[in-house]
């Protein structure tokens, strides 16, 4: 009880002092909010700048701008778009799906394809499917999501004309369609850190006693890697898997643009570029939160996978 | 002869080096017999044992023969290793709390031969692990099986592998150090529930330990290993008096004894 109440603790903490740096930040940055919004340059006469600084609250003091908008945002009210003038939410409620179904393709793809590379990579240890595995995968990163995305685009799109070349579709089938290229473009990166920590952790397993233990009395090589070793190296796997899926949910926005689907990581470029303030500090607090949420599951799964880790819970 | 090593040598090479780690080692231990391997760390007692259940590198390159119950080991298909591991011959390894999966529960870890090597239902192995936790003098079985090994302490953790071990139903037990990560009085008892059970069974145990005390008291018959080669064969009531070769000398010489150092060259004291 006490653990679950310190953390939700830390985890307030938290937004709190990433929201204010948020905030604080929008109005660190260069470009003046107020020109955007009166737009037309003929317009900026005293009288009207004073209007739209009161009625988006420009002229309070930091410090209370920040309470205005925190508490507004603790109801879900995140103010009116400077640029859609539409509520910032009804934005976010639109773009999410997209964002969030590319990103659960994606996950898929690349947690496959990682745990899949890396069970094999570590069974052949030292050999040459090994080391093969290592410099496709690690090549495969290296190279930018968005050329993956380009060269995706001409070859299957363009060329043989099985892909859509953008758009994120409607409806099940036809948005696994339309995202089926995004989402590669965006798993070829994870696949190679996700295959090396698999492989790492199951080597690590392997070599422990009782690895052996269980092979000494004639466990089934198939039986032994399931039950000894992957069994045990999921920990740090998970881990891994966690963080790369919360860094995708905040990082669709090269993806998305080069995809031309208009998910969330597109509506926070939009938004700075066009200095809408509302929107950019919606889509950040958004990205805050999923990290939060997805790190936190991770702490409550770990227990599940590894029993001591509950015991030393206890003890402390 | 339950357990047969002849002229065993084995050659480990890694980057073009040739390490020979065994040099004609031939051993043997019949049924209901304690025999010894005593030597310092590093002699090839372990890989002398785990040759036995043919647990070496790929690599390796191996001569001579072992036969368990019958068996040549070396030549088996896979059909008669995996029958002389499963039935014929138990490992004990040295740390019980390495040698059982952490993240598996206490019974899940002593039925694993039972279930999924032997195929017995699980409802059948239960009853047989709960039998045999009762045989090595553990308390309160059934919640001992929920239990993980974190749960226990290692001298109960090291009867859960022994049990673990009996399992199968095996006429040789190679116990690897299997005491020395034990306190004193844990590992007493430990080795009183071996020898019981040893005894009720006509088990054939092959001893390795560098406790040359234990070896004399416990054993039979101990073999004297130095560098990859046998060197001495003793009777274990003779082992403190009767040694003939120069290296069992200078090991018997090493021993502590109670109120006297042993006398070593780099010692000026």
């Amino acid at each position: 009880m006490i653990r679950a109440a310190t953390r939700i603790a830390g985890m307030i903490l938290t937004l709190v002092v990433s929201s204010f740096v948020i905030f604080a930040a929008m109005y660190a940055a260069p470009g003046d909010p107020v020109t955007f919004l009166i737009g037309n340059p003929e317009n900026m006469t005293p009288e009207r700048v004073a209007e739209v600084k009161a009625q988006y609250n420009l002229d309070q003091p930091l410090i209370v701008q920040y309470g205005l908008w925190a508490s507004q945002a603790f109801m879900g009210n995140f103010g009116t778009s400077f640029q859609y003038h539409q509520p910032v939410a009804e934005l976010m409620a639109t773009r999410l799906p997209a964002t969030l179904a590319l990103v659960a393709m994606a996950s898929v793809l690349f947690i496959v394809a990682g745990v899949g590379l890396g069970i094999l990579s570590a069974l052949r240890q030292g050999k040459r499917t090994d080391s093969t595995i290592t410099a496709a995968t690690t090549l495969a990163a290296s190279v930018p999501s968005f050329v993956i995305g380009l060269l995706l685009v001409s070859i299957f799109s363009v060329q043989l004309g099985w892909f859509p070349v953008s758009g994120a579709g409607e409806g099940f089938l036809d948005r696994l369609h339309h995202l089926a290229l995004p989402a590669v473009a965006l798993a070829v990166g994870a696949v190679a850190i996700v295959s090396r920590v698999t492989r790492q952790s199951m080597v690590e397993q392997l070599s422990m006693d009782h690895v052996e233990a269980a092979r000494s009395f004639g466990l089934a090589p198939a039986k032994l890697i399931r039950r000894h070793v992957l069994r045990n190296a999921w920990g740090p796997i998970l881990t891994m898997v966690a963080l790369v899926v919360a860094s995708m949910l905040a990082g669709t926005v090269v993806v998305e643009s080069v995809f031309g689907i208009s998910g969330v990581g597109k509506l926070l470029v939009d938004a700075i570029n066009t200095h809408d303030f509302p929107v950019v500090q919606a889509v950040l607090l958004y990205m805050v939160i999923t990290y939060m949420v997805v790190t936190t599951l991770v702490d409550l799964v770990h227990p599940l996978l590894d029993p001591r880790i509950k015991a030393k819970d206890k003890k402390s | 002869m339950l357990l047969d090593i002849d002229n065993l040598s084995l050659t480990i090479t890694t980057n073009g080096i040739s390490h020979q780690i065994l040099d004609k080692v031939s051993l043997s231990v019949d049924a209901g017999e304690v025999v010894g391997l005593v030597g310092e760390s590093g002699s090839g007692k372990s890989t002398t044992a785990r040759a036995v259940l043919k647990l070496y590198p790929e690599t390796a390159a191996v001569g001579g023969s072992i036969t368990v119950g019958g068996t040549e080991v070396l030549s088996a298909s896979k059909d008669e290793l995996h029958r002389v591991r499963s039935s014929e011959a138990a490992l004990i390894h040295q740390d019980p709390r390495a040698a059982l999966n952490p993240v598996r529960r206490i019974g899940d870890s002593l039925t694993e031969r039972l279930v999924h090597v032997l195929g017995v239902s699980r409802a059948d192995a239960a009853a047989a692990g709960l039998e045999l936790l009762a045989a090595v003098g553990i308390r309160q079985p059934e919640e001992r099986m929920r239990q993980y090994p974190h749960e226990l302490s290692g001298g109960m953790l090291q009867r859960v592998v022994i049990a673990a071990a009996l399992t199968g139903q095996p006429k040789l037990l190679l116990a690897d150090e299997a005491t020395s990560a034990l306190d004193v009085t844990t590992q007493a008892e430990v080795l009183a529930i071996l020898r019981d059970l040893q005894e009720q069974r006509g088990l054939g145990v092959l001893l390795i330990t560098h406790d040359l005390h234990l070896a004399a008291a416990y054993c039979d018959r101990v073999y004297v290993m130095y560098r990859g080669q046998i060197v001495e064969e003793l009777r274990g009531n003779d082992l403190f008096h009767g040694a003939q070769h120069e290296y069992t000398r200078r090991l018997l010489s090493a021993v502590p004894a109670i109120g006297h150092l042993p006398k070593t060259e780099s010692r000026a004291s």
